[in-house]
């Protein structure tokens, strides 16, 4: 008995311990609403299957809707993160966010669909989200080409083909279209490279590791490889390789600001928005007016991009937005270790007719575009060094690449050499990088990926304008006349309207309303000199007084009104991208 | 009677004494001369119209819709003389692209109707697509609108003042004549004085004369949304010749959110890119190319296309001079030549000069529209450069005779599809008969000349007389001024005389088209079944295949020569060669291929193609 006792109190002290052990870590880690595996990528079916289960999940936060049709039919799905008990969708400032226009940049659309899922999940469990939630709206569109991504997932591709949309473009203009793309010659699935044993080529192989290819520099020494390119036939006997494959275009290069004609900026299109997938987006963003931030996901490089996308562009970038782009983009290199905060046409190349162009200059919204991944952060280096796209991705030197494909991803990442005899070239070796490589990150560094990306979104959507009401005050001036005075203050740093946006006239300028059943606005206007009280009386219409460049970010907008009257007044702030203050307190009496 | 009375009050209004001198003259003619709106027909006569001819020769024509309008209209599209089986070069003509110009969709649909009732000579060497009406909901709204207004855009809504509201502040018709005119006041903005010679006419002061500014213009009408501007947001929102990509205006809200931001100029483009086969596109519009030959600096023509150009103005002026006389001869004639087809019942002429009925197109309207003052936009030139300042409010005069060729079809055509584009405004100048010996010469062109027109010719009826109205703001103004699209469209008898000269330029640039011809085609047998074959691919017509521009935008594939191999070899020269252009009058390309080809092969094809001239299929026998 005595001695029984204690056994049976250790017993229940295990078990209690055990019960209070698992409790604990639903605590931890709360097990998600919708489990999505951020260490795979999802083709089209998939993803719409994973946005549909997270709508489903969190009916109160999400919504989804087709916004239009690609090229071949599949729907544009765009997801509106909004919680209606805050207030409709439109009364509040938006984030858009969007990704994966060129089709083989499929990561883009994994972080969408990480930032969907994060908000909703951590809504109500993380109060900075909670808190960013309520006041925000995020519509995000994962996939802009879902043709190309679909044909990226399905078709014969490498890592860099499958960028355009699938309208049938005659690349090599012989008068038929999309005859000539590439072919799985060896039937694995991938689309390698193709490489021919030949007297007097221009490469040699390395002494150190065969898979590598070294490009004889010396005039007297001689090679004995020639590179072939991608695998694939001629298919219309017309002497060349995979010259004409689906498509030939780019979205990106479709957008009105600064649209140059095909002959100037390659994959252009016949006119501004010619393409459904470009048409049905650039008419969602000019409907919701309350957009006031815009992020595209490519990839690659790590970049965080801005325009101008072209040094022509450069009148239409005041310093005041480009000072305000720079401190985010700042913000996101600290957030995104591998990543660079560039201005396109400096740092890159120069564009006509981009996305983030057409969204700032044409509507005035502050816009970045992030190249998802850079290789060298595989190894754990920060890029440093290189600033074109080329460097990037090919970042670090291929045995790099093959060490960390060996030893990190066991060899998934590359496919051997392995004799082929192909139709045109005889006996050649077919291998190299799949398609999954070089612009995609491996899989187990996926959700780093998604999680630093769209934590970037949040900091960017945070930093839209908040404008609360700093001070509303009434003064007698003699009996039954009055001034009221009303202050806003921008808590944030983006303006509520973009000094763009006021240069350009776009959108509607910021309005404050004085209204009240028994007053008359006599004048109204804001307010010059605090310690004077002098107004810049506006000549018509006192009781609305516009507001071109809205409140700056961090800045407060002051207005007197002098009333005629008594009773209550009632003041309403409204702006297109800051939403809308109402205030009906004040009564005016002697 | 009517005439007399309106220039008293005028007269008692200005108390001028010129005017008293004009009252004293008659009309020329007792015959009098219609005036615009008068004949010209809306949206749906214009549709009955087309659909008439589609009936009449269905063998010939088909109209289709190629979009909806924003205002529910249907773009109409005549196609005449397609042939699936046949690939021949098209001419794609497009009028009305400004609402206010109507002369170009009734100068289209005589030519669809004549094309139709004798498209010998041109249906069997292209296709013509017409477009007679790009702006239907615009033409309407000119037409059909009370009180009477100038209106050039289409119907999209807009907030010209970014209040929040769209097109509430309009131009109203304070005098209740009516129609809109313009308004002028003695205000502090001031900067246009009445010439001496004739008050109605404003302009600038000169300062060398130490002339001041008196008046202020404005379109009639009150601040009706209380911002303390006239008529700064009235209904009309884009222009659509001012909506298309080349030296497309940025910021401008009349150009467009972006090019081919509307329905009509979407389908538009869609259309040109589906039909790779159109050569030419010929706008009528208020921009006339033709008029003047081309120039260089001035001229954005590649310097290899210009006397391409200068030889089409030649061609133009040669077919339009003396229109009136020539045309109304070959109107005469083309009667004639019809009758007898009549008679033998093979094909119904078309009906002549079809009118609307004397008030047909004076219908209620069905919305109560404020008319728009249609701003022209900047002439050419004005492209390109950023526009720092905010467009000025929508206070030019209306009724602007000015055209633009910023953004406009016929430009876009040239420099972007690398095709022919040109433009024809097909009235400038008001017909007047030479005075008597002795009497004095009308003035020869601007402000004056219009009014000597009104005055002489149309008896007064196209300028509404200034008077006096107390405006509420303004106070003492003077309302007055030119009907609307009087100055734009001619009196409706003119328009067979116009559509007979352009049918005569039409034929002629038909008869330049490009045209391919293989020849010298030789086969050497050289044994062995080797075989050396030859051939010249030339151009016998006298533009070049493609434009130099063409090839500089690469819109237009390329000639391509092809030999069709079947199980032939080729041992030299290529299997398709790609020409960028063959040039004019004879340019040609020879070419040699060495084939071998196994036993029995009787012949190979040589296929000569190109996306807008054509094929040419040759067989070339193997012995």
């Amino acid at each position: 008995m005595h001695l029984r006792t204690p056994g049976l109190l250790l017993t229940i002290a295990v078990a209690l311990s055990a019960a209070q052990a698992y409790a604990a870590d639903t605590k931890v880690t709360p097990p998600p609403k919708v489990s999505i595996a951020f260490n795979r990528l999802y083709d089209y079916p998939e993803l719409v299957e994973q946005l549909k289960a997270l709508v489903a999940a969190h009916p109160d936060l999400l919504t989804m809707k087709s916004i239009g049709k690609s090229i071949e039919g599949r729907d544009m799905w765009c997801v509106t993160i909004n919680n209606s008990k805050t207030g409709s969708d439109r009364s509040k400032p938006a984030m858009y966010v969007d990704g994966n226009i060129h089709g083989n940049e499929v990561q883009a659309a994994e972080t969408c669909l990480y930032l969907i899922w994060y908000l909703t999940e951590n809504y109500g469990r993380v109060e900075t989200i909670t808190k960013l939630v309520d006041e925000r709206v995020f519509y995000v569109i994962p996939t802009v080409n879902p043709d190309g991504r679909a044909w990226w997932f399905t078709g014969p591709n490498t890592t860099n083909s499958s960028r355009s949309g699938k309208s049938p473009i005659d690349d090599d203009r012989d008068g038929v279209a999309d005859e000539d793309g590439y072919e799985d010659l060896n039937g694995d699935g991938q689309i390698t490279q193709m490489r021919r044993k030949i007297k007097g080529g221009r490469f040699k192989l390395s002494p150190t590791d065969p898979r590598i290819m070294i490009a004889v520099t010396k005039p007297e020494e001689e090679g004995d490889y020639e590179l072939l390119g991608s695998e694939g036939i001629d298919n219309d006997g017309d002497g060349q390789i995979n010259e004409d494959g689906p498509g030939g275009y780019d979205m990106n290069r479709n957008w009105p600001a600064d649209w140059q004609p095909e002959h100037v900026q390659f994959g252009a299109g016949d006119y501004p928005l010619c393409w459904p997938e470009t048409r049905c987006i650039a008419d969602f963003i000019r409907d919701h007016t309350n957009i006031a931030g815009v992020q595209a996901f490519h990839n690659a490089a790590g970049m965080i991009l801005r325009g101008p996308g072209h040094p022509s562009r450069q009148a239409d970038y005041p310093a005041g937005d480009d000072r305000i782009h720079d401190e985010i983009g700042k913000v996101g290199e600290k957030m995104l270790p591998f990543y660079r905060n560039f201005v396109t046409y400096k740092d890159l190349y120069g564009v006509h007719g981009g996305f983030i162009g057409w969204t700032y200059e044409h509507l005035g919204i502050f816009s970045f575009t992030n190249e998802l991944w850079n290789n060298e952060q595989l190894l754990g280096r920060s890029a440093t060094t290189g600033t074109t796209l080329e460097r990037a991705i090919g970042g670090g030197e291929q045995d790099d690449q093959l060490f960390a494909s060996d030893r990190l991803l066991f060899g998934s990442n590359y496919r051997p050499w392995k004799p082929f005899k192909h139709p045109f070239y005889g006996d050649i070796e077919i291998g190299g990088f799949v398609k999954e490589t070089q612009r995609v990150p491996p899989m187990f560094m996926l959700e780093d990926l998604c999680h630093r990306n769209a934590a970037f979104v949040m900091y960017h959507a945070d930093q839209m304008p908040k404008l609360i009401w700093d001070d509303v005050t009434v003064a007698k001036l003699n009996p039954g006349l009055f001034t009221v005075t009303a202050s806003v203050k921008n808590i944030r740093s983006i303006p509520s309207v973009a000094q763009q946006a006021a240069n350009r006239r776009i959108g509607l300028p910021d309005t404050i309303t004085i209204h009240g059943d028994n007053l008359k606005v006599l004048a109204g206007g804001p307010l010059a000199n605090r310690d004077t009280g002098e107004i810049d009386a506006a000549e018509f219409e006192p009781a609305t007084l516009r507001l071109n460049s809205g409140v700056g970010g961090g800045s407060t907008v002051r207005v007197r009104w002098i009333i005629q009257g008594k009773g209550p007044a009632h003041v309403r702030y409204h702006s297109q991208k800051g939403g809308s203050l109402e205030k009906a307190v004040l009564n005016l009496e002697d | 009677m009517k005439v007399s009375v309106l220039t008293m009050t005028l007269a008692l209004v200005l108390g001028t004494s010129w005017l008293l001198a004009q009252n004293t003259q008659t009309p020329e003619s007792p015959k009098q001369v219609t005036l615009f709106p008068d004949g010209y027909l809306d949206h749906d006569a214009l549709t009955i119209a087309i659909k008439k001819v589609e009936t009449e020769f269905p063998l010939v024509v088909k109209v289709t819709s190629l979009t909806k309008t924003l205002g529910g209209r249907d773009l109409w599209l005549a196609t005449l003389g397609h042939d699936p089986k046949v690939k021949k070069p098209a001419v794609l003509l497009v009028a009305n692209l400004e609402a206010d110009h109507l002369v170009g969709s009734h100068v289209a649909l005589r030519l669809i109707e004549q094309v139709a009732a004798k498209g010998a000579g041109i249906l069997d060497q292209v296709t013509l697509y017409v477009i007679p009406r790009l702006n239907s909901d615009g033409a309407d709204q000119l037409l059909k609108s009370k009180p009477s207004a100038d209106f050039r855009l289409n119907v999209r809504a807009m907030d010209r003042d970014r209040d929040g509201r769209l097109n509430e502040d309009g131009p109203d018709d304070l005098d209740g004549d009516g129609v809109i005119t313009r308004m002028r006041a003695k205000d502090p903005k001031a900067s246009l004085i009445a010439d001496s010679t004739d008050p109605r006419i404003l302009r600038k002061p000169d300062v060398a004369k130490k002339e001041r500014p008196v008046y202020s213009d404005y379109s009639e009408g009150i601040d009706n949304d209380g911002d303390g501007q006239i008529n700064e947001d009235p209904l009309g929102g884009v222009n659509l010749n001012r909506n298309f990509p080349h030296r497309w205006s940025e910021y401008d809200p009349e150009a467009g959110a972006n090019p081919a931001s509307e329905p009509a100029t979407l389908a538009l483009m869609k259309f040109t890119s589906e039909h790779p086969e159109i050569v030419a596109v010929w706008t009528f519009a208020l921009a006339d190319s033709l008029t003047t030959e081309p120039k260089k600096p001035g001229s954005t023509i590649d310097d290899a296309d210009l006397p391409i150009f200068v030889d089409l103005s030649k061609a133009y002026l040669k077919a339009t001079t003396k229109e009136t006389a020539k045309a109304k001869e070959a109107t005469k004639a083309e009667e004639k030549k019809e009758e007898p087809t009549a008679k033998t019942g093979a094909e119904a002429p078309v009906e002549k000069a079809k009118v609307a009925p004397e008030g047909k197109t004076k219908d209620t309207p069905k919305a109560k529209g404020q008319g728009g003052g249609g701003r022209g936009g900047r002439g050419p030139g004005g492209g390109g450069v950023p526009q720092t300042a905010p467009p000025a409010p929508a206070s030019a005069p209306a009724g602007d005779l000015n055209g633009t060729t910023d953004g406009s079809l016929a430009e876009w055509a040239y420099h972007q599809l690398g095709v022919i584009g040109i433009s024809s405004r097909l009235w400038a100048t008001p017909e007047i008969a030479d005075p008597a010996e002795g009497a004095a010469k009308p003035p020869a062109d601007g402000e004056a000349r219009w009014l000597y027109w009104n005055d002489k010719v149309v008896g007064g009826r196209a300028f509404v007389p200034l008077k006096a109205f107390d405006h509420p703001r303004l106070g003492k103004v003077e309302i007055g001024g030119w009907r609307p699209g009087v100055r734009l469209n001619p009196p409706a008898e003119s328009i067979d005389a116009i559509a007979g000269s352009q049918l005569v330029f039409l034929k002629d640039l038909i008869g330049r088209l490009p045209k391919i011809d293989v020849k010298d085609v030789t086969v050497t047998a050289r044994g062995a079944g080797l075989f050396e074959i030859k051939a010249t691919v030339s151009n016998e017509g006298l533009l070049p295949t493609t434009l130099a521009q063409g090839v500089r935008v690469r819109r237009p594939g390329p000639l391509l020569v092809k030999l069709e191999l079947g199980d032939a070899k080729i041992l030299s020269g290529r299997p398709l060669y790609r020409v960028d252009s063959l040039a004019g009058n004879g340019g040609k390309q020879e070419y040699r291929w060495l084939i071998l080809a196994p036993q029995g092969t009787k012949s190979l094809n040589l296929v000569v193609s190109h996306p807008k001239v054509g094929t040419t299929t040759s067989t070339i026998e193997l012995k």
